[in-house]
């Protein structure tokens, strides 16, 4: 499916806005600061993932003194096959409509488009702590099938469950609570494993892509190596069982899916501490453009989450969401990145210079909350 | 903001605590016994007050009872050697309305779930071990819920009660009969692939 057709109302700083993006291409937002561009970017992903790629709670998203917003999209696929799809956000919950029809479980728009986001903020991915590039691949992985969701959400519920108890019991490892411990790890093993395997499995299929693309961007040939490093040995099960008189003790889990990281290096060194400033921003744009291939050519099947044909019949790559993405480039790697955007519907947004080799197929103004041609 | 009559207010106040109540519902609750005939209201006030008064826990198996023993439990005619575990007493009505099960019924009144403060000590774990030996069960039906914590108080109980040598078992889960395998969710239609049988006949 594209997105042929996006309206906002309350949303943000929009009252009432609507916008025809390119159907193949670059849609260019430009604008000065503030204005309301990135907006526009974080309601499309809302669309797709019903969550802000900013991790903004609906509350914010809402328009001052307004109750509700409203995001409509209008999905287009092959031979004219058209759907409607409707997210009202009001500060209590979030509803979604496909075709006019109230959605038992909002889950089930997850999918209908996938978007892909890069943002100023993902230096933080090379940066910032593992917390970060666990939710970089979970982001990335709901991007190829939003039959993720659910995979992580069982994880998490599961692991919180384990979490809390351990907090409960006041650092005593008695039998009555060996046998609660019993149960929750093998929940948390369970859904664990499962989560971990799909992490693990998107980790060696980044690789590549991620390498051709930081070349192509940098124009440098260092290697980028990226693997997932697991807080634990061996299987997750034992390993839990393992760490619980000191899980016990500590009151917190000491290992397990939630405290796993993704190490990146750049020509054998770790990313974060020896690359340059330019290196990074180049690295951390190179690993979501690298979701985005994973995404748009492997195919579901390549992760083990199902056939493709379940979700995207048409076989659309996922939006791009490219927010700020020259401000943060030098020229020469900004000219690079418009050479070599990936097929499908690009989102761009800019408040300053734009590199000369990109040609937008559909240009638009935003300004105080206007949307103009 | 008009204000009604400190008792109309005080009603829908009362009303929206109610599940599943808004205000605005407990608004229309309130005025509409305001409106019906005297008698009428007076007999809901009066079934809550009954319920409440005349209601206790059975104590042998927590279902909802007058008195101290509840209707399954004083029934003569029920198998003692088979306990279906329950969750809540709407969920021993619901396995009573199927006809099949002839057994006595355990009732946890809840789940295992750490982040709402419920541990096995809350929901009525030992008093169904109590009642093994005694009874002579033989067989312990697990019918809790099967999302997160209804699997988790399942497997509780299988550890807790395998060891004293009776039988845990699970309820199946699949699909619904008379429905539609194409609107089946993915979770369910995937269990009930796991958990076929073969075909006699």
């Amino acid at each position: 499916m594209r997105l042929s057709r996006l309206v906002l109302d309350e949303f943000r700083n929009f009252s009432h806005e609507e916008l025809s993006p390119a159907r193949e291409g670059v849609t260019l937002l430009r604008g000065a600061n503030g204005q309301g561009k990135t907006n526009i970017l974080e309601a499309i992903s809302v669309v797709a993932t019903l969550e802000s790629f900013r991790g903004a709670d609906s509350s914010a998203m809402i328009r001052q003194f307004q109750p509700s917003a409203r995001i409509g999209a209008e999905l287009l696929g092959e031979r004219d096959h058209l759907v409607d799809i409707e997210v009202v956000l009001t500060s209590a919950r979030t509803r979604a409509f496909r075709n006019g029809n109230l959605l038992k479980r909002n889950g089930d728009i997850v999918g209908e488009i996938r978007a892909v986001a890069f943002f100023p903020d993902d230096l933080d991915l090379i940066k910032a702590g593992p917390a970060v590039r666990r939710r970089f691949l979970d982001d990335g992985l709901i991007a190829i099938s939003p039959r993720f969701g659910p995979i992580r959400s069982a994880f998490e519920r599961a692991a919180r469950q384990r979490a809390r108890l351990l907090k409960q019991v006041g650092g005593h490892l008695t039998n009555d609570l060996e046998l609660a411990l019993d149960v929750w790890d093998d929940r948390v093993a369970d859904t664990g494993s499962r989560l971990v395997a799909h992490r693990e499995n998107l980790c060696g299929l980044l690789i590549e892509p991620v390498n051709d693309i930081y070349q192509r961007l940098s124009g440098e040939s260092g290697t980028v190596s990226i693997s997932y490093t697991r807080s634990w040995e061996g299987e997750l099960l034992d390993a839990l069982v393992q760490s619980r008189r000191e899980d016990v003790r500590a009151g917190i889990p000491q290992l397990g899916p939630q405290r796993d990281d993704l190490a990146i290096c750049l020509a054998n060194r770790p990313a974060r501490s020896c690359s340059s400033q330019g290196e990074q921003r180049c690295l951390a744009l190179a690993l979501r453009l690298g979701i985005h291939r994973v995404a748009s050519e492997g195919g579901l099947d390549t992760v083990g989450l199902g056939p493709r044909s379940d979700f995207a019949p048409n076989g659309d790559p996922p939006i791009l969401l490219l927010d700020d993405v020259f401000s943060e480039l030098d020229p020469i790697r900004s000219a690079a990145l418009a050479e070599s955007l990936p097929a499908g519907q690009v989102f761009i947004s800019a408040a300053g210079e734009i590199p000369s080799s990109l040609k937008p197929a559909v240009a638009l103004t935003v300004s105080s909350g206007r949307i103009d041609r | 903001m008009a204000a009604y009559a400190e008792p109309v207010q005080q009603l829908i106040d009362e009303m929206s605590r109610l599940p599943g109540i808004g205000p605005k519902s407990a608004q229309r609750i309130a005025f509409h016994l305001l409106k019906v005939p005297r008698e009428e209201a007076l007999r809901l006030a009066r079934a809550v007050n009954e319920a409440i008064e005349r209601i206790t826990m059975c104590r042998t198996c927590f279902n909802v009872s007058e008195g101290d023993v509840c209707v399954v439990c004083s029934d003569s005619g029920r198998d003692r050697t088979v306990v279906c575990v329950v969750e809540d007493p709407k969920d021993l009505v619901a396995i009573e309305r199927t006809g099949e099960f002839r057994g006595t019924y355990h009732v946890l009144q809840g789940v295992i779930s750490p982040i709402d403060g419920i541990g096995p000590d809350q929901v009525r774990a030992r008093e169904l071990l109590a009642r093994l030996e005694p009874e002579g069960i033989a067989e312990v039906i697990v019918a809790t819920n099967p999302n997160l914590e209804g699997e988790a108080t399942a497997m509780y109980l299988a550890r807790l009660l395998r060891p004293l040598g009776v039988v845990v078992t699970r309820i199946a889960s699949g699909l619904p009969v008379g429905g539609d395998l194409e609107y089946a969710d993915e979770l369910t239609l995937g269990r009930a692939l796991v958990g076929r049988r073969e075909l006699s006949g």
